[in-house]
């Protein structure tokens, strides 16, 4: 068998600061991503027809356009037209707009599923439709868009790997550096594959929680 | 059926022993053996480099590497198959067997030969600074890249190169040529180090836009690399380069696409 354990631990330093970045874009992504697709989300529902075409064009083309080739535009592409963006911003502004477009779906079709009636009943007591929105409306949209949202965000750890064709010196292309010095390609790509799988690992325990939270009211025994 | 959780894994280990087990005996018999029976020669190439192998307007793979490539097969007395592979990848689609040999101007270097087995010499080059037209005075050899952005592709013996005898220099690796060199063109990197056999191609290919600066330094020779473990096949090989040479094929193939014999 060609495993090195040796390998492994000299070049965990590399892997772990490659791992560095990996977070740094897939929380980067997430924030930044989840401001975005809530935006787009109201506008989608909004009634002024401009809003909802443009939001609809949006989503549109980030799902319907691999994310490889979008991230390719903004670094290589954005460039040739005098818009030259280092890889880190590149990357960010790349994967926050992909995962703006998937969360956009995600939280219109949450809002959506909450009961007209909410809304109105928040309007009997007073409230503006903002405020409505903000404590009556979101609050239980989240639970149904937690289980959908979680799923987006484990797949950006695992894309932000896409981020190595764009000069980022992320997990993968910290492993793809070692191999290339070392030729140790089962080694390497699958101690990158356990790092990107406990990154996983941890999200997921991340949603079970925070879906037990955002559920507590209507936890069925 | 019911199968437990436990036997579950089980079956699954014993699948993936059986995997490694069948693919460790596969390279009991030698190379030269398998290429007969099946009349194809496999060859990894990157397709995408200028001009050793690149798709022509047609989406036909030519260049010098892909005549190169069909000679040595009709000596082996087998068709030559391309297999375009991404050369982060193709050394290690050569060692799963995905292809027989990669022909893609496979520096050969002490740390390569420890993995792979290498025919003889089929060209003999150097390295190249390439930079934007305006700067070929001011980037001529090595000590000029201290501190300079130097993009390389990732995985080349540039790469290696590189950090080895110019690690003041800012490496920036790169999946292939096409990015490193757009880099190159918009100004994200200051120079770039590759074979000097690609600089025509390559000043055309961007209009001037990018240039050598200074002479080629650094004698490097390039080889087809093979899996070890092969000695019949190496000496197939070496054997076709010999009769290529001695029937002049590879002098006409290396004028035809470089104006000169670049093969000794």
């Amino acid at each position: 068998m060609n495993f090195h354990l040796d390998l492994i631990i000299e070049s965990a330093p590399f892997l772990l600061k490659g791992a560095g970045y990996t977070i740094e874009l897939s929380v980067g992504g997430m924030v930044f991503g989840l401001i975005l697709g809530l935006a787009v989300a109201l506008m989608r529902l909004s009634h002024i027809p401009v809003l909802r075409g443009l939001a609809r064009a949006y989503v549109s083309f980030i799902r319907g356009t691999p994310l490889l080739v979008q991230l390719f535009i903004i670094y290589y592409g954005l460039a040739e037209v005098g818009l030259m963006l280092d890889p880190v911003p590149s990357a960010l502004i790349g994967f926050s707009l992909n995962v703006g477009g998937y969360t956009a779906e995600i939280l219109r079709a949450a809002i959506s599923s909450v009961e007209r009636g909410q809304s109105e009943a928040a309007a009997s007591i007073g409230m503006t439709s903002f405020q409505a929105m903000v404590r009556v409306i979101l609050p239980q949209a989240a639970r149904v868009a937690l289980p959908p949202l979680s799923n987006t965000f484990i797949s950006l750890v695992k894309d932000t790997s896409l981020a190595a064709t764009i000069q980022v010196p992320e997990l993968f292309r910290e492993a793809q550096l070692i191999t290339a010095r070392t030729f140790q390609i089962f080694t390497m790509y699958l101690s990158a594959a356990a790092i990107y799988w406990l990154l996983s690992v941890g999200m997921a325990w991340a949603q079970q929680r925070l879906e037990r939270q955002a559920s507590q009211h209507v936890r069925e025994h | 059926m019911f199968v437990s959780r436990f036997n579950r894994k089980i079956v699954g280990g014993l699948a993936v022993a059986i995997g490694l087990f069948v693919g460790v005996s596969a390279q009991a018999a030698d190379q030269l053996d398998k290429i007969k029976q099946q009349g194809t020669l496999k060859i990894g190439l990157e397709g995408t480099y200028q001009p050793f192998n690149y798709q022509d307007e047609k989406g036909e793979l030519v260049g010098f590497e892909v005549d190169f490539g069909k000679a040595v097969a009709a000596k082996l007395g087998v068709k030559a198959e391309f297999q375009p592979t991404k050369w982060d990848g193709i050394l290690a689609a050569l060692e799963s067997e995905r292809f027989d040999v990669v022909i893609n101007q496979v520096t050969i270097t002490p740390e390569r030969q420890q993995k792979y087995d290498f025919s003889q010499p089929y060209t003999v080059s150097g390295i190249q600074i390439l930079v934007r037209k305006g700067n070929e005075t001011k980037l001529t050899k090595p000590a000029d890249l201290t501190s300079k952005k130097v993009g390389v592709v990732l995985g080349t013996y540039y790469e290696k190169w590189l950090k080895t005898n110019v690690p003041t220099a800012e490496v920036r690796t790169y999946d292939d040529d096409a990015t490193r060199n757009q880099d190159l063109r918009v100004g994200r990197i200051d120079a770039v180090i590759n074979d000097r056999l690609i600089v025509p191609a390559l000043v055309k290919q961007y209009n001037g836009d990018i240039v050598a600066a200074g002479e080629p330094f650094a004698k490097q020779d390039q080889g087809i690399a093979l899996r070890k473990g092969n000695p019949q096949f190496q000496a197939a090989l070496d054997k076709a380069i010999n009769d290529l040479r001695a029937d002049g094929t590879l002098a006409s193939i290396s004028v035809k696409w470089f104006g000169a014999d670049v093969t000794k």
